[in-house]
């Protein structure tokens, strides 16, 4: 809002004397004039002396309440940040002391609701809101939240009693998340103690409300799960006392839901009262209304253990006797038997029985070796005939006898070739022109080679060529002539 | 059939190979090897021998399992979520705090 500036001439009354004015105006009006009167205007005040006005003023405004948004939050040990909404902005600041206490921790962005006190700080002519707490103001309330993120799990099958493990009848260990000073933790100490001792406990200190708590309790348990083998933990328990929505809000967070959805090791959980029912304990395998009550679902009973055991060894103590007494009436039995009273007349039975078989044995023993020795005669006999010397002989002598047949076979076709040759040597001798010619026949060619075999083939002063048996004769015809008489060897006629 | 004064099964002999394999068992294990020995011995299959050797191993389960009863001490360790997750080993503590 813009103030109309100070007009000295429509102001009236007190210190506002226009008279007094003009003269007071006239002497200040005169620089260096030592000698005018102050009138009763009060000397101008120090920056300082301002400030402390101001910073009453702010102050008597009181505790003040107001909802904005948060922005340019640092923090070292104390917080700054201012609030704002979209038209004006206030500088807060929250000191170690208070904000060490606070559940929320604000960031830029987040609409909160402050409550704190104005103060004005000279030093740096600021004004400031120095806040004792700090609510959130969310998308909704926590319970509209609650509900949501429940639809929500419900849908992706978080709450399935399919998916949920059963719990070890005997567990060996089991790890309790918790927080180490709270009044949970001794009820669940207290309840094993009284049930099974016996069962170790792994107590895992966390945070267990506050914005640590729930990333604490979702690492807790994955941390658990993961070393399960190693630490030899058999289940988990997760578990706190009762609180506000607000306080027990870490258990209703998705990040717990996922980690306890994730592992492997059956998980109860026990959060709050009896009335309380947080996300955790509708994802875990077991809900338990209180710490106590998840000791009980948990950890067996060693009072039913022990009469267990004892159950058994009754029984088993009653099944040996058993199994002995029946063997020793077996034995008795049987130890009443013929064959113990009078054991001789046993015996006797298997001796002749015996006795005979002794006998037929040496007969056919007796038969048995004849037999052998007939065979071993014939055998021998037969052996002999092939005796290889015996048939080495006769072999030898087959050979002889066909080799001489061979040389006399072999002499007679030579003399048989001989002949035939000789023979064969004869005709062709016959047939030859040798013998013709030694007998004194001729051959007659004409000059050009030309065997002449008819006179009328012969030309007069033809030259031709004689063969006669011992060389050649050439002559010239002279007069040819085919003969009608007959030839020389023709016998004559008549 | 007259009554015979029931005579009690004597002790089976020390078997310290047997005892050292039945203590690594849990009170499970050893309930569920107990319960099997003792059905075998109901149906009646086994030659005496058998029985025997079953017997005392059924007697050294019993022993393992009142071991466990028997531990009445309370065996408490703690360790941080943080330290935990850091792969720490938890410690012994006394009593619960």
């Amino acid at each position: 809002m813009k103030r109309v500036p100070f007009d000295p001439s429509r102001a009236r009354g007190g210190l506002f004397d226009p008279a007094k004015d003009a003269a007071q105006a006239a002497k200040v009006a005169a620089p260096g004039d030592p000698a005018a009167p102050s009138a009763a205007v009060p000397p101008p005040i120090t920056v300082s002396e301002a400030s402390n006005i101001i910073r009453r003023a702010v102050e008597s405004a009181g505790r003040q309440r107001i909802v904005g948004e948060v922005s340019n939050f640092t923090h070292r040990e104390h917080w700054y940040f201012t609030v704002k909404d979209d038209k004006s902005q206030l500088e807060c600041v929250m000191w170690a002391s208070a904000n060490g206490r606070s559940t929320v921790t604000p960031s830029n962005g987040m609409q909160v609701i402050l409550t704190g006190d104005p103060t004005h700080w000279g030093p740096r002519g600021r004004t400031q809101l120095v806040v004792t707490r700090i609510e959130r103001v969310g998308e909704g309330s926590l319970q509209q939240r609650y509900e949501e993120l429940c639809r929500t799990l419900r849908e992706q099958g978080y709450f399935d009693d399919a998916r949920k493990r059963p719990l070890p009848d005997y567990p060996r260990a089991i790890a309790v998340i918790t927080s180490g000073t709270g009044a949970a933790l001794q009820d669940v100490l207290r309840t094993a103690r009284l049930r099974a001792p016996f069962v170790r406990i792994l107590v895992v200190d966390v945070p267990v409300q506050g914005d640590a708590a729930a990333p604490a309790v979702a690492r807790a348990i994955d941390a658990v799960d993961r070393r399960a083998d190693e630490l030899g933990i058999d289940a988990i328990i997760v578990t706190r006392g009762g609180g506000s929505l607000e306080d027990l809000w870490a258990f209703n967070e998705r990040i717990v839901a996922d980690a306890v959805f994730r592992a492997t090791t059956p998980i109860v959980a026990a959060i709050g009262h009896e009335s309380d029912t947080t996300i955790i304990e509708l994802v875990a395998d077991k809900r338990a209304s209180t710490p106590t009550a998840a000791v009980m679902a948990l950890l067996p009973d060693s009072e039913g253990m022990t009469q267990q055991t004892d159950h058994l060894q009754d029984r088993l103590q009653f099944l040996i006797r058993r199994r002995i007494h029946e063997l020793r009436r077996t034995v008795e039995a049987h130890a009443r038997h013929t064959m113990f009273r009078s054991p001789s007349a046993v015996i006797d039975v298997y001796r002749a029985a015996l006795l005979r078989s002794v006998a037929r044995l040496a007969l056919a023993a007796r038969a048995r070796v004849n037999d052998t020795r007939h065979r071993l005669a014939d055998a021998r006999t037969r052996f002999e005939r092939h005796r290889p010397a015996a048939r080495h002989a006769a072999a030898r002598e087959r050979l002889l006898g066909l080799d001489a047949r061979l040389h006399g076979a072999a002499r007679r076709s030579i003399y048989d070739l001989r002949g035939q040759l000789a023979g064969a040597d004869r005709q062709l001798r016959l047939l030859g022109p040798g013998e013709t010619l030694a007998r004194g026949w001729s051959l007659t060619f004409a000059a050009d080679g030309t065997l002449i075999r008819s006179a009328a083939d012969a030309r007069p002063g033809q030259e031709i060529e004689s063969r006669l048996a011992d060389g050649t004769v050439r002559s010239r015809v002279i007069s040819p002539g085919v003969s009608a008489e007959p030839t020389l060897f023709e016998p004559p006629a008549g | 059939m007259s009554k015979q004064p029931r005579k009690s099964v004597s002790k089976p002999p020390a078997d310290p190979a047997l005892d050292a394999e039945v203590a690594a068992m849990s009170y499970e294990e050893a309930i569920e090897e107990l319960e099997a020995i003792i059905d075998r011995m109901e149906k009646g299959e086994t030659v005496l021998e058998d029985s025997l050797r079953e017997y005392a191993r059924g007697d050294a389960l019993v022993r393992r399992c009142r071991q466990v009863l028997d531990s009445a001490e309370q065996r408490i360790e703690a360790i941080s979520g943080q330290q935990l997750d850091a792969d720490a080993k938890p410690a012994q503590v006394d009593a619960p705090f």
